[in-house]
């Protein structure tokens, strides 16, 4: 079986690509660290891949706002070959920083003008820690055989999801695009500290209306296996694969 | 590696300022509140935070800045924007400008500005970051000027003018 092209969009102040890498080799697809200038020259082919990952980290410096400048230049130079992946429905991941890009640029969740937005934490921190997560029922393929709660660290400053208004809010919910929430460790939907930045209806990610395009504050690349999990000696699991894993497989499951 | 400077000849600049929105939580107002309280300085009401880009280029008119400010630097659901080239008082509060010290490098204005020439609204421009704080409260001049000197800047770095309406 040919393997999933996976491309990795790196540009200034990106740190999380080497681990979405590993994440992605290690489920089987073939993933490449691209510079954004790569694209914009042509050196490499954005049609050549299946997914387009926008992965964690602090593009150009989080200057203006986070993702804002990335996303600035998305618009104004990528923006043509971005509407024939989307076209094609291909996989656009975007996390943490990928996730401000996505909502910034206007590709999530309606890919139309900027409807909502990644606003500062309510605790006015930088949130770097674990939460528990609420896999919702939605229309995005990634999240089958899911647990209903699962754990992920966060690592955020901006990631509070705030819609532009009501009407906004009622059409994600509406078309199933909540993919995750934060909760507590029994799945209610609970405030600070649970929800870590105070955002709306605690939503954590959402996806786009045919649920390829998807975007999420908390790292799924940083608990690829149970390892990783802070408590992993005191729990007994004989799979060291986690969710997480899950989530990066049915990516490359997709395509097959 | 050395920035080139741009060469502009005239001193046609704008100043924007960006603020949040209508009903939007201004996190770094409160935090300011906080500190400022902190500091044993207790009849303070309100304090609220915005950003400053101060623009200057040979061949900048309003509706560029304008589209400047609307397609690259707000976020157009939670922010708002001014545009103006003088700061004007305002009844009741104090208001505070901080700029960088000529000779400081300026990372956010050197992105900025790359983002505006990307853009091509502009040929080229120097672009200038800052913050504006907005206080109300009964307070002294002296009191403003420790607020400023302890929590706001770095008077090493930073420059600072007081505005009282």
């Amino acid at each position: 079986m040919k393997k999933v092209n996976v491309l990795i969009l790196r540009v200034g102040g990106t740190n999380c690509d080497f681990e979405t890498e590993w994440a992605f080799n290690l489920v089987g697809a073939f993933a490449e660290r691209v510079h954004i200038n790569q694209l914009i020259k042509k050196e490499k082919k954005l049609s050549d891949y299946q997914i387009l990952v926008i992965p964690g980290g602090f593009s150009y410096g989080d200057d203006i706002a986070a993702g804002k400048v990335l996303a600035n230049e998305i618009r104004m130079k990528l923006w043509d070959d971005i509407e024939k992946f989307i076209e094609a429905k291909k996989v656009i991941v975007g996390i943490c920083n990928g996730f401000q890009v996505l909502v910034k640029s206007g590709i999530l969740p309606f890919n139309s003008q900027q409807l909502c937005t990644l606003e500062w934490n309510d605790s006015g921190r930088f949130e770097d820690r674990w939460v528990y997560l609420k896999v919702e029922r939605s229309v995005c393929p990634f999240f089958k055989d899911i647990p209903e709660i699962i754990k992920m660290p966060v690592a955020h400053a901006e990631g509070k999801f705030l819609p532009k208004n009501e009407n906004i809010l009622n059409k994600i919910e509406k078309n199933k695009q909540v993919i995750l929430r934060y909760c507590d460790s029994k799945g209610n939907i609970k405030g600070y500290p649970y929800n870590p930045n105070g955002s709306v209806g605690s939503i954590a990610g959402i996806c786009s209306q045919n649920g390829l395009i998807i975007g999420m504050m908390p790292h799924p690349e940083r608990c690829v296996l149970k390892y990783y999990y802070p408590d992993f000696l005191r729990k007994k699991e004989d799979d060291i694969y986690t969710p997480s894993f899950k989530i990066f497989k049915n990516m490359i499951q997709y395509f097959s | 590696m050395k920035t080139k400077v741009p060469v502009i000849m005239s001193k046609n600049f704008y100043i924007i300022e960006i603020f949040k929105g209508k009903n939007i939580f201004d996190v770094f107002g409160q935090e300011i509140k906080k500190s400022i309280k902190e500091l044993g300085i207790l009849n303070i009401e309100e304090v609220k935070v915005s950003n400053l880009y101060r623009i200057e280029g040979n061949d900048i008119d309003k509706k560029k800045i304008i589209r400047i400010a609307k397609e690259l630097l707000i976020d157009n659901v939670s922010e708002d924007y001014k545009i103006y080239r003088k700061t004007k008082k305002s009844l009741n509060w104090w208001i505070i400008e901080v700029y960088l010290k000529d000779g400081v490098t300026d990372p956010v204005g050197e992105t900025a500005r790359k983002t505006i020439i990307e853009s091509k609204i502009l040929k080229d421009a120097i672009v200038k970051t800052g913050k504006k704080y907005y206080i109300k409260g009964k307070l002294t001049e002296k009191q403003i000027k420790e607020i400023c000197e302890k929590i706001l800047l770095n008077p090493l770095i930073q420059n600072y003018f007081i505005y009282k309406g």
